[in-house]
């Protein structure tokens, strides 16, 4: 087992070191910066502030001085916020958690529940509903429901907030200021559940169905234990092990932030950060961002893989 | 089998005879083809999907309205029996322009796919076929292109065409390539481990032992067999590249206009005037582009039940 997890370790280096080139030139080689997008400045200024930056100097100098600050656990300074992209990303990053686990442990909750429901009747009316709403919940265009949700529940019944994160100008504290929050925290919620449970309802129903044709759970009903025993203790134990590798590719989700969806509920996450950021070509942001989440991918492949090598010894032999 | 055995003993005409008679008999293309038409969710996708396509090309010349005729008279009128979906704050009919859109975010969808499969279908055989070096290399870039953020990335990349000016009209040509750099990833994984597990089943040691020619070997017996998982995973493909067109167009970084794609007809959803008292205006691209994946996404999940029984998720 350490071996294992020692040679993925390793593995990780390479790949690492692509994705730092890869965004980093990425960025470098887009026309256009910070400075040079205000046009306000004068030709000295201008060159002053780039000699600042050390945006005048070879791009390949530049990469490796990046690269040499990261390894000091420095993600660069925002040209825009004007502080340090690790405290920017601290400021974001938790509204941003926030939201992501709420809605993690909501869709996780929901999937597994309607998934082994509909796998326990296959081809019911009940199983053919739940995959139609599944394809649906695959097509929605993320926009388009949030709009929808909004112009709904927002606008035309005025049910709840349009967006933010408290109301505008709020004081309130305490047990207020988290009701506030959690008011606000409902539609977007409500988006993001409904999109991302399809594809996992998918698949937790796929798993289940497998898990019920193991020669294990015809032992037990054979036995004579009860059909709840069998579901519970043979079959879904045996469903959920190649669940537990998708829970582990759930890390980069976390912090990741909903781009589209902080944008157009004005949630104070990441991923608002992100598109923000962009207008402003405030490189370092992005590119301390984006290799931040690479990152999160890459453990988040580890994780999924050390966990699915230690629920099932089959797997760690190869 | 018994095909193989006679040719052993070069009886080929027999052979020959036989071979034709099984593959008229149950052709597995047209045993798949019956499975799918006794699916009718998938049928009805099919059918939806057909008509859609004409609708989207032929429907804009029984219009009375052209596509960018405007006129100042009549903005941003709701829906009415002259113009079905209402008109745009330069007067223009929305449906006309929706049946425009149409054309143009179903050519991006397909065409980007088109695109991936050529270079992720190639690379993977290839990777799976040769293995060695070529095998790691292709793996090493398709992992590294799946480790970074897909949206950002492309996000990054609509920017990129935004700053370096690229025309309208040239401009959706080239957001078909940055859709497909995003897909091909996936694709060439697929292909490569369906081409690493054919290449250890029985029939593959056959043609070696039968000492058929590498390229027979290749495009007769190894190649025709990954054709199923390519049509699922390109039919799903589509799909995606619409959504992911959908949202760079709506971000104002995919299709830009004049010219119309779903996404960007939503756009107007980011005035708040229109989006509280317009709903004519971003509601209509919004169904169409969830109408339109749905049916796709439903056809792939008929074409895999159809394909291949044991391709479940």
């Amino acid at each position: 087992m350490r071996q294992f997890i020692l040679r993925r370790l390793l593995m990780m280096v390479p790949t690492l070191l692509g994705a730092s080139a890869v965004i980093f030139f990425l960025f470098a080689l887009t026309p256009g910066d910070f400075v040079d997008g205000n046009y306000m400045l004068t030709e000295a200024r201008s060159r002053e502030l780039k000699a600042l930056y050390g945006l005048d100097q070879p791009v390949l100098q530049r990469y490796l001085t990046w690269l040499g600050q990261l390894l000091h656990g420095d993600l660069g300074f925002s040209l825009q916020y004007q502080i340090p992209v690790t405290q920017l990303l601290d400021q974001y990053l938790w509204h941003s958690f926030l939201l992501s686990l709420t809605v993690l442990l909501l869709y996780w909750g929901l999937s597994l529940a309607i998934g082994i429901s509909s796998a326990l009747r296959p081809y019911s009316w009940y199983d053919r509903l739940v995959t139609l709403a599944v394809f649906a919940a695959m097509s929605f265009p993320v926009f388009f429901l949030c709009l929808l949700l909004i112009k709904w529940f927002a606008v035309d019944l005025q049910w709840l907030p349009v967006g933010g994160m408290q109301s505008t100008g709020s004081e309130a504290t305490g047990l207020a200021r988290i009701g506030e929050i959690a008011l606000h925290m409902v539609l977007p919620v409500l988006a993001l559940v409904m999109l991302q449970s399809g594809s996992l309802t998918r698949y937790v129903r796929a798993s289940m169905l497998e898990a019920l044709r193991l020669d294990c759970v015809r032992t037990a009903r054979a036995k004579g234990l009860k059909e709840r025993t069998v579901i519970l203790r043979h079959a879904l134990r045996n469903a959920l092990l190649p669940l537990i590798t998708l829970l582990g590719l759930e890390l980069p989700g976390l912090f990741s932030g909903a781009i589209i969806t902080e944008k157009l509920f004005n949630w104070p996450g990441v991923g608002h950060i992100h598109v923000d950021s962009l207008a402003a070509r405030d490189y370092p942001v992005l590119m301390g961002f984006t290799l931040f989440l690479a990152v999160l991918t890459i453990v988040g492949n580890l994780l999924a893989d050390i966990l699915y090598a230690a629920v099932d010894p089959r797997v760690r032999l190869r | 089998m018994t095909t193989l055995i006679l040719r052993l003993f070069g009886q080929r005409r027999r052979a020959e005879q036989l071979a034709g008679r099984l593959a008229h008999a149950h052709s597995p293309l047209a045993e798949a083809l019956r499975r799918l038409a006794r699916n009718r969710l998938a049928m009805a996708a099919a059918l939806f999907l057909a008509l859609l396509v004409l609708l989207c090309l032929i429907g804009p010349y029984f219009s009375p309205w052209r596509n960018d005729a405007t006129d100042a008279l009549m903005i941003n009128r709701p829906p009415s029996a002259s113009h079905w979906l209402g008109t745009d704050f330069l007067g223009r009919d929305v449906l006309t322009r929706l049946l425009m859109a149409g054309r143009i975010s179903l050519t991006v969808g397909f065409a980007s796919v088109v695109l991936s499969v050529a270079v992720g279908y190639t690379l993977g055989a290839l990777a799976g076929y040769l293995g060695g070096v070529v095998d790691l290399a292709v793996m090493l870039l398709a992992d590294l292109l799946m480790t970074l953020p897909s949206l950002p990335l492309l996000i990054i990349m609509g920017a990129v065409l935004s700053e370096l000016k690229v025309p309208p009209d040239y401009r959706i040509y080239l957001v078909m390539v940055i859709l497909s750099l995003i897909g091909w990833p996936t694709l060439a994984r697929l292909i490569r481990g369906q081409v690493l597990s054919l290449r250890e089943r029985d029939f593959m040691l056959a043609t070696e032992v039968l000492g058929l020619s590498t390229r027979r070997r290749l495009f007769r017996h190894l190649l025709p067999n990954t054709v199923p998982l390519l049509i699922v995973v390109a039919t799903m493909g589509v799909a995606n590249a619409i959504l992911n067109e959908a949202y760079l167009s709506y971000l104002g970084l995919g299709v830009v206009p004049p010219t119309p794609s779903w996404g960007n007809m939503m756009d107007t959803a980011n005035s708040l005037i229109d989006f509280q008292r317009r709903p004519w205006l971003w509601m209509p691209p919004g169904l169409a582009i969830f109408a339109t994946v749905i049916a796709i996404n439903l056809l792939g999940d008929g074409l895999r039940d159809a394909l291949d029984p044991k391709m479940k998720p």
